[in-house]
């Protein structure tokens, strides 16, 4: 009698472990079909997002190169009007003569400016003004013409700067449409409206004025600069814009002087 | 770790997650330059300026508080529906995350300290946000 029980309550028990096996193994199943579903859905919803934020580059910016895309973001939230870079307000003014095949004006940006824009345009302590001169070739034109186009959007600084970054050998012809149509598109400028605004009168104006006030200035070299209180006399300073220290000296010079 | 100990470290990770990405977000919208230690001259500035800070016009900062809200919603409430969608969410943030350090690394070319953190953020919250969907209530 007795033995009976015993077997019947061990019967149970194995029963209650098989079903508390089979129920902890099918609880794990359900956790992990759950889990899976969870994953599944945030795989699809990622790919998604990733092709967007691709299509999204892509649909902005054909071709477009990192480096010229990194150089042009350099001048990124700093305001622009034409050919004029930085605060209106700002007590200093540097001009900067520049023809776009000028490979030490590409040096100047890739190696000075970075520093000039931080410590002085980003910090509204001075603006900078644009000179485009075209005496180096056929390029320099093609380049400076479109940089000025550019201008109407308020982008000639982006593209100044993406310009530079992928700068190619003097005179060798680099400059194309394909060259330009990858610097508009790191730049962020709309390469079609850019094209058409490229042989307007204003243009052609804006290029002459920077090419009669260089000659008559003597500031035919490039890159040149010239500094002064903003809205009075901007002079023509000598320090080597090339060098970093040098060339921010001069510029806490100038702005001393600007401020006073 | 028990489930009450996950949810208070999901919480606490949310969080810090919402400091850094509602930073992210401000300095987007007020249109500065994050304050960048790490990462070289203008990193940060440069990731922020990329075209990849944006997804349908929207800066993914933001996407990335909305995230981390959501996961913080999540860590709060008990429910079998509230685990799923938290580890939803930090699943996909942790996908997209990848996603975006890849570009900023090999497509930028810069990093940005903020970002990264962000990442790392996700990384430990889809595991805290796994284990806790995983583990038998």
């Amino acid at each position: 009698m007795s033995s009976r029980a015993e077997e019947k309550a061990a019967r149970r028990a194995e029963r209650e472990a098989a079903q508390a096996k089979q129920q902890a193994s099918a609880q794990r199943k359900k956790r992990l079909s759950i889990l899976g579903g969870v994953v599944a859905l945030a795989a699809i919803v990622v790919v998604g997002a990733i092709l967007i934020s691709q299509s999204g580059t892509e649909d902005s910016e054909p071709g477009g190169s990192a480096e010229g895309k990194a150089a042009a973001a350099l001048v990124g939230g700093i305001a622009q009007d034409g050919l004029v870079l930085g605060d209106p307000d700002a007590p200093l003014t540097i001009e900067e003569y520049v023809d776009y095949q000028c490979p030490f004006c590409g040096q100047f940006s890739r190696e000075v400016f970075p520093t000039v824009l931080e410590e002085y345009v980003r910090t509204g302590k001075a603006r900078v003004v644009l000179k485009p001169l075209t005496f180096l070739g056929e390029d320099s034109v093609t380049a400076a013409r479109f940089a000025v186009a550019a201008g109407e959007q308020n982008r000639t600084w982006q593209f100044t700067e993406a310009f530079y970054a992928q700068q190619g050998e003097e005179n060798s012809g680099y400059v194309t449409d394909d060259f330009l149509r990858t610097v508009a598109a790191d730049a962020g400028v709309d390469y079609d409206a850019a094209v058409e605004a490229q042989g307007s009168e204003a243009v052609t104006k804006a290029l002459n004025d920077a090419q009669l006030e260089a000659s008559r200035k003597g500031r035919d070299s490039t890159p040149s600069f010239a500094m002064g209180p903003t809205g009075g006399e901007i002079e023509a300073v000598d320090a080597n814009p090339l060098e970093v220290g040098e060339f921010t000296d001069q510029i806490d010079e100038q702005l001393a002087a600007a401020e006073k | 770790m028990s489930e009450r100990a996950l949810r208070i470290a999901i919480g606490v990770l949310s969080v810090v997650g919402i400091g850094v990405a509602g930073y992210l977000t401000y300095v987007h919208y007020a249109d500065i330059e994050p304050i960048c230690t790490a990462g070289g001259e203008g990193g940060c500035a440069k990731v922020q300026a990329s075209d990849q800070s944006e997804l349908l016009g929207l800066p993914v900062a933001l996407l990335g508080l909305g995230a981390y809200i959501t996961l913080l919603i999540c860590a709060v409430l008990t429910t079998e529906w509230a685990r799923m969608l938290g580890a939803l969410t930090a699943l996909i943030g942790v996908g997209f995350s990848a996603y975006l350090t890849y570009e900023s690394v090999f497509q930028i070319e810069a990093t940005c300290q903020w970002c990264l953190t962000s990442s790392s953020l996700m990384v430990v919250l889809a595991c805290a946000c796994t284990w806790r969907l995983l583990r038998v209530p």
